[in-house]
């Protein structure tokens, strides 16, 4: 391998530079699965998953100019964040009891650690499709996103509590539903 | 501690794949041309950066336009460098003689320190009498030069006879002096072949301010910093709440570098430098939807510079030199002050390399000190950091340091 050959994601922010026809081409080629994926585990019906998906290919379109390329992985995790805020962008006009606090009973935490190596990460995703959307949400920004209740409280303009409520239900409900799944399983 | 179930769900469906939806990219494709998007062109970026472009541009043409004058002015090359020769039209004193200056390194020194004895001896107010510099030592009986010399003008009177026998020495009248350029050039170059040790701090910064801006939305939440997480989201409520598009603007001041460094000289031309330098870089982040003031970041950088310099003229008073080196830096302090949240520090593991070249322009204030000034580009190494600094934004970029010199054995 030559030690000046350009990178996957270098070669696609040239091509969108040079305005290269098949730029958008490669790019949904190389990241369209991965992005796919991200927004899956925010929207769950495809028809809205295709909605967001496309807004967040048009906004690569407009914005990939201006992005600065910093190293391997820098235009994935650039791509990933574009989709999560388009899809709460979508969740912002669809569904916006999200953003609005509000007091979530606290279950007592009586779930057992589910074993998850034994189920498929589409079994996985699917069942994160199946929390309710506040918690949904909350749990992919702090589980997946990495960011921490007062990030997520200012990204949903909730409370810091309402979010560790929300992460708080999600996962005993995902423990509940990981169970039942392998029980059913069996 | 999070627990590990959840850490491997996450650690699971950050890097999961699924089939990419039907049609999806045809719709794109479609929707874009429908609705006449055209890219953001980075034309706007570099827009922006204009001013700074300005300082490339008129750095680079002053070192170009330097560069051509000192070419032109540099004495004459083709001259055999080993020999200098002194020739002075004077009716009462005559000199015309090659000597080797290979040959005079030994005993210049003593010569000189006889030439400042006598001349504290004698009437140091008489402008008339030569500088140090100036005196022109004969080395022994076996060089032949000739000498003729007028009492008037010679004052040998208090030379101490030990001297007198260990060298021939003299003093000149100035106005009688016709020496050509190039020979008090070298001669004074010769004297300064002493010095192989020096000291100089400075102080520097590169050619102005920076701004840019890109990034949307969520992405670019936190692209200051090496955090462990790389999406915190911190001005992403304003999004959430106004619904429109935030685009973030990163202005970068000039940085200021100063340091100190300690140089060695190999041989007349060719030395080595090496020292420690501090740098503190800053920056501002403001949004541009509603011009809300982000966050102010500081990042303080200890360096240590390993360079080479070559003298490419040198005269009574001053020094042209090239400079050129490496630089490793390391982030040793970096906080951020937010407006939307608490302050928070930031960290970067991986050093930050550069390389550097610059032309050194240095005026001699006295024997042992000079004063210096040094224009000249440096290429910063991106460190693959998340650190969001002027290094990343201006990777190639125009310097100038200015300081001060100590020659500590001249």
């Amino acid at each position: 391998m030559s030690l000046f050959a350009l990178s996957k994601e270098e070669q696609i922010i040239r091509m969108f530079r040079k305005g290269h026809p098949r730029a958008m081409d490669m790019l949904y080629t190389e990241f369209g699965g991965y992005l796919t994926g991200v927004c899956s585990l925010y929207i769950s019906q495809e028809e809205n998953q295709h909605d967001v998906m496309q807004e967040s290919f048009i906004k690569v379109y407009t914005k990939i100019n201006t992005f600065k390329y910093r190293g391997k992985g820098t235009l994935k995790s650039w791509l990933a964040k574009i989709v999560v805020n388009e899809a709460l962008m979508f969740l912002r006009k669809r569904k916006p009891a999200i953003f609005v606090d509000t007091e979530i009973e606290q279950l007592k935490e009586t779930y057992v650690s589910p074993d998850v190596d034994t189920i498929t990460d589409e079994q996985i995703a699917t069942l994160i499709g199946k929390l309710p959307p506040g918690c949904r949400t909350v749990f992919n920004l702090y589980v997946i996103e990495g960011k921490n209740h007062t990030e997520i409280g200012k990204l949903l303009n909730i409370k810091p509590a309402s979010s560790a409520s929300q992460y708080h239900r999600a996962k005993q409900l995902l423990a509940e539903m990981i169970k039942k799944e392998r029980e059913e399983e069996e | 501690m999070e627990e590990e179930w959840i850490e491997k769900i996450g650690k699971r469906m950050r890097n999961r794949e699924v089939k990419p939806l039907d049609n999806l990219l045809d719709d794109v494709k479609d929707e874009i041309e429908k609705r006449n998007i055209t890219p953001v062109s980075i034309e706007s970026r570099k827009m922006v950066l204009t001013r700074s472009g300005l300082y490339k541009i008129a750095s680079f043409a002053a070192i170009l336009i330097l560069s051509i004058c000192l070419w032109r002015f540099i004495p004459n090359r083709n001259t055999p460098q080993s020999y200098f020769t002194l020739n002075r039209n004077s009716s009462k004193t005559r000199i015309n003689k090659h000597l080797l200056i290979n040959d005079l390194k030994a005993k210049e020194k003593a010569i000189l320190a006889t030439v400042t004895h006598i001349i504290s001896h004698s009437n140091c107010q008489d402008s008339t009498f030569l500088k140090p510099q100036f005196a022109i030592p004969a080395i022994n009986e076996e060089d032949s030069v000739k000498i003729k010399t007028d009492d008037k003008d010679l004052n040998h009177s208090s030379v101490p006879e030990d001297s007198k026998q260990q060298n021939t020495t003299y003093i000149l009248k100035e106005k009688e002096e016709t020496y050509h350029g190039r020979d008090a050039y070298r001669h004074d170059r010769h004297n300064q072949q002493k010095s192989s040790i020096s000291i100089s701090t400075y102080l520097g910064g590169m050619g102005g301010a920076s701004y840019s801006s890109g990034g949307v939305l969520l992405a670019v939440a936190a692209p200051i910093g090496d955090y462990p997480k790389d999406f915190s989201g911190e001005n992403t409520s304003n999004l959430v709440v106004e619904g429109a598009n935030t685009e973030k603007h990163i202005k970068y001041h000039q940085p200021i570098k100063f340091g100190i460094s300690i140089r060695k000289k190999i041989n007349d031309k060719w030395g080595i430098q090496t020292g420690i330098t501090y740098s503190r870089l800053s920056s501002e982040s403001t949004s541009e939807g509603n011009k809300h003031h982000l966050s102010e970041q500081t990042l303080d950088y200890i360096g240590i510079p390993v360079s080479a310099s070559y003298t490419i003229a040198k005269g009574k008073h001053y020094q042209i030199y090239a400079i050129a080196g490496a630089e490793v830096e390391k982030l040793v302090n970096g906080k951020e002050k937010r407006n939307t949240a608490p302050d928070r520090k930031i960290k970067e593991t991986r050093p930050q390399f550069s390389i550097n070249s610059a032309i050194g322009f240095e005026y001699n204030l006295t024997k042992e000190s000079s004063i210096y000034i040094e224009p000249g580009i440096n290429h910063y190494i991106n460190n693959g950091s998340s650190i969001d600094n002027i290094y990343k934004a201006k990777p190639n970029n125009f310097s100038l340091n200015i300081g001060f010199r100590v020659h500590l054995n001249r």
